[in-house]
């Protein structure tokens, strides 16, 4: 069961000595710097692909992992393309299906791109990490609060999701039989996740879980390597939004 | 000496159900007492450890440390609890077992570097303090039931209340887990079918037969009872 947390702190690269939430604050910029960099001219792609690279690089995330999110993807984003003959013509200086393909291509470009960059990040990140980089955020508790238990109860989801699948895969024979087994794990699933959902809920009650589950941000002494980070990561979504506003091209 | 525990007259029935799951039920656990909860499947153990906080209604009384277990008392009475669930998982609430352990003193106050020490001395005293800045997602069952008794341990409650504490543990764990619970200043309630165990732990044993509350001194006896129950019913017969 193991395999199903691999994504979080798999990263090998230099990324996973910075402190946690400059992990988190650096991987949020690039991923918000991505989604607003323009990709009309040629400096926009190469900005978004140059930071999209140095983040995974430095994150040095697994071959296995690497490939993975590629299929992910191409799975998820790909598809886009199918959408060209139908996208609007926008701009009078390409070939009509050159601009179609264009607009097609840059969401998934962009989007493939915002996925890798969080992907590095979890990568750079133990799951144990996750609450004292949250905590050590400016943000709503109520955030944190939120944030935590989503990733936790997702973790736990995902848990019972592989203990169903393995349980329906051993007891389903072949043929006919096997489909229809199939086809009662959406009601298993379900069933279960409702009745994990009220326990959780019962424990959440019984152990008093509230706000005060944020524990205090620390104070911790930044190093050369942290706020260098945080500097480029800066750079990239300042230079996007003037981009984005076209003050520079 | 008065009772850290005490049950009067509670009867509790689920909505939609016609019978009681348990009948007028009257018990109490004194200070430093150790009392073991026998029962059938089904036959209403963890219900009741559930009443004793709250989470079921019920009607008769409920009093921890001499506070009713009603709407306005409930956090003060559940305050004086800890409580393991037969699912560790459901109480883990945080990725890293420390934050975990440690959650219970944080919430009452204690500043977060002398209750996550005192978080790290309840994981050793349980034998595993090697796996505090893991995630508990990283572990096994019986890992995972340590972290969640370490986290119903460490604010050192009134009453502590274990719902088959000893599922998923190995031998030696049983054994250091019997031993922690001898040590442990709560009042203990277990409920479990692991009669070798509270045979080690408890001095009182209670059986919750057909809704309805025996008490015994000897845990052979309260074995005896459920063993009784057994040959009253039907023979078990497995189709060919």
């Amino acid at each position: 069961m193991k395999n199903v947390f691999a994504f979080w702190g798999c990263g090998k690269g230099p990324l996973k000595s910075l402190q946690a939430h400059i992990r988190i604050l650096s991987g949020i910029m690039l991923g918000i710097g991505c989604l607003l960099i323009p990709l009309r001219s040629i400096s926009g792609i190469a900005l978004m692909t140059i930071a999209t690279t140095c983040w995974c690089v430095l994150a040095a995330m697994p071959v296995k992992m690497l490939i993975r999110c590629a299929i992910a993807s191409i799975i998820l984003f790909f598809p886009f393309l199918l959408l060209t003959p139908w996208m609007t013509v926008a701009s009078s200086t390409m070939a009509p299906t050159a601009d179609r393909f264009a607009q097609a291509g840059a969401i998934a470009l962009r989007s493939t791109c915002v996925l890798f960059i969080a992907a590095s990040t979890i990568a750079t990140l133990a799951i144990q990490d996750v609450h004292r980089g949250l905590a050590s955020i400016p943000i709503p508790r109520t955030l944190v609060v939120l944030i935590v238990q989503l990733i936790n109860q997702t973790v736990l989801l995902t848990e019972e999701t592989f203990r169903i699948i393995g349980v329906l895969r051993l007891r389903s024979a072949s043929g006919v039989r096997g489909i229809r087994i199939l086809f009662s794990f959406p009601i298993v699933w379900m069933v279960r996740m409702l009745f994990r959902a009220e326990r959780t809920a019962v424990a959440m009650t019984v152990r008093g879980y509230g706000i005060e589950a944020v524990m205090e941000g620390e104070n911790v002494k930044l190093t050369i390597a942290d706020v260098l980070t945080i500097i480029c990561t800066s750079v990239v979504l300042i230079t996007s939004v003037l981009m984005r506003l076209r003050i520079i091209t | 000496m008065n009772p850290v525990l005490e049950f009067r007259s509670v009867t509790i029935r689920y909505s939609g159900n016609s019978k009681n799951t348990i009948s007028d039920v009257t018990f109490h656990v004194h200070p430093n007492e150790r009392v073991a909860l026998f029962g059938l499947n089904g036959s209403g153990k963890t219900t009741l450890l559930l009443a004793a906080v709250g989470l079921v209604p019920f009607t008769g009384a409920i009093f921890i440390d001499g506070i009713p277990v009603e709407k306005k008392k409930l956090q003060k009475a559940r305050d004086r609890t800890g409580f393991l669930f037969n699912i560790p998982e459901d109480q883990i609430l945080f990725p890293r077992v420390l934050d975990d352990v440690a959650y219970g003193l944080i919430r009452k106050g204690t500043p977060p570097k002398v209750a996550h020490e005192k978080a790290m001395s309840v994981l050793t005293v349980l034998g595993v303090p090697d796996i505090a800045e893991c995630s508990p997602f990283q572990l096994s069952h019986g890992q995972r039931q340590r972290i969640a008794l370490a986290g119903a341990l460490v604010a050192n409650p009134v009453v502590l209340l274990l719902d088959e504490p000893t599922s998923g543990l190995d031998p030696l764990g049983r054994i250091s887990l019997a031993e922690v619970l001898r040590a442990a200043t709560s009042s203990i309630l277990i409920a479990t079918h692991d009669v070798e165990f509270v045979s080690r732990t408890c001095s009182r044993f209670l059986v919750l037969h057909e809704n309805e509350l025996r008490e015994f001194h000897d845990c052979r006896d309260a074995e005896q009872c459920l063993l009784g129950n057994f040959s009253e019913r039907k023979q078990w017969e497995i189709p060919h």
